[in-house]
């Protein structure tokens, strides 16, 4: 990416680690380089509110949970820390170096789209995510329009992708075999 | 999207491809509003001429690509597009009868740059998957060997594939092609 041709302080898996234990604010790790998140709008903190409340309360019956967005997940073979802002999570939680906040093992993984992010959510993460096994869905929620995109593995490696458009549609999560209304991820949400 | 919540002049279709008739640089048009384009980096202008040489040399007879000039409208939301690269199977159809503005191709390619990466991926996608007569959306990177494609399913989901690597081939299954990721990335350095 453009900001990251600037020479930066490189730093190791654990430095960043140790940081991010006593930060203020949330940052991502990309090989060697460490970026501080923005916070979220309003919409994108509401919206990411009920996925992670109305997805919780489905998935728990099949033994799945939900981990809201202070949840670390390591991708070995990009050597990133990304936190999405929603992860599922259905076997026993596997830890990075038995670190107790970054996991390897994530079912699903769903992303609010804000401008800033858009192009990394959709290229450089989903890229990233496809690389972990366990991950079997990759969900992008636009905050500005009722469209809900679902990226979903198939035998083959390739993914099938899904959107979903109106307020009054549905979207199946198929790794949980769960599904949601768009009325509920939006509920509350008035676009401008 | 950000930039929309300033006021700004709507226009018609026709007001839109009026003024396109007379500009000196491309604008792409979205339900009202005018987005003018930046041009292309040399390595984004030398991949889109390897890709539609590499195309032409194979094409069947029945099929015909364009680049740059071309228009495509999407008329579910509002759009027109000036695609990187994209291939009409048999005969145009045109947008009321212009001859700059085409509504079903079949396949359209994008080389991603930095300033177009999000709306390629998501924008775009989302107006070219209501395009009936499309069958393939395909992404290609600038600055590492990755070919991403969306093909049509029947039942209205797409499946993405990702080929990486310069010693990979591509097919194009809507066009029955393939291509080399050393011919679309000719003179490149990555």
């Amino acid at each position: 990416m453009a900001q990251r041709a600037i020479k930066q302080k490189l730093y190791t898996p654990e430095q960043y680690l140790a940081k991010e234990e006593k930060a203020e604010f949330r940052s991502e790790y990309c090989d060697g380089e460490i970026f501080a998140m923005a916070g979220g709008s309003f919409n994108h903190l509401q919206i990411t509110a009920n996925l992670t409340v109305f997805l919780h309360s489905k998935v728990r019956k099949k033994g799945c949970r939900v981990l809201p967005n202070e949840m670390k997940i390591w991708v070995e073979s990009t050597r990133r820390f990304y936190y999405p802002d929603v992860t599922v999570l259905c076997d026993k939680p596997k830890f990075y170096k038995d670190r107790n906040d970054t996991i390897e093992n994530p079912k699903l993984l769903i992303e609010v789209l804000s401008k800033s992010t858009e192009a990394t959510d959709r290229g450089e993460k989903f890229f990233a995510f496809q690389t972990l096994e366990s991950v079997e869905e990759y969900v992008l929620v636009s905050q500005d329009k009722h469209v809900v995109e679902k990226f979903t593995k198939q035998s083959d490696g390739s993914w099938k992708y899904l959107a979903t458009i109106g307020i009054d549609s549905k979207v199946t999560f198929e790794s949980v075999g769960e599904s949601l209304n768009l009325s509920e991820i939006y509920d509350l949400i008035e676009f401008k | 999207m950000a930039q929309r919540a300033i006021k700004q002049k709507l226009y018609t279709p026709e007001q839109y491809l009026a003024k396109e008739e007379k500009a000196e640089f491309r604008s792409e048009y979205e339900d009202g509003t005018i987005i003018a384009m930046a041009g292309g980096s040399l390595t984004h202008t030398r991949m889109v001429k390897n890709i539609e040489r590499a195309f032409d040399n194979k094409l069947k007879a029945s099929c015909e690509s364009f680049s740059h000039e071309v228009k495509v409208q999407v008329e579910n939301y509002q759009k027109f597009y000036y695609p990187d690269v994209v291939i009409i199977c048999g005969e145009p159809k045109f947008y009321n009868k212009r001859q700059d503005t085409i509504t079903n191709p079949i396949l359209i390619v994008e080389v991603l740059s930095k300033s177009t990466e999000a709306k390629d991926r998501g924008d775009k996608m989302l107006a070219y998957r209501a395009l009936e007569s499309l069958e393939e959306y395909v992404l290609i990177s600038q600055d590492k060997a990755i070919v991403e494609q969306y093909l049509k399913n029947k039942d209205g989901s797409w499946l993405h594939k990702a080929t990486i690597g310069l010693k990979s081939k591509v097919r194009f299954e809507s066009i029955d092609v393939e291509l080399t990721l050393e011919e679309i990335y000719q003179r490149v350095n990555l």
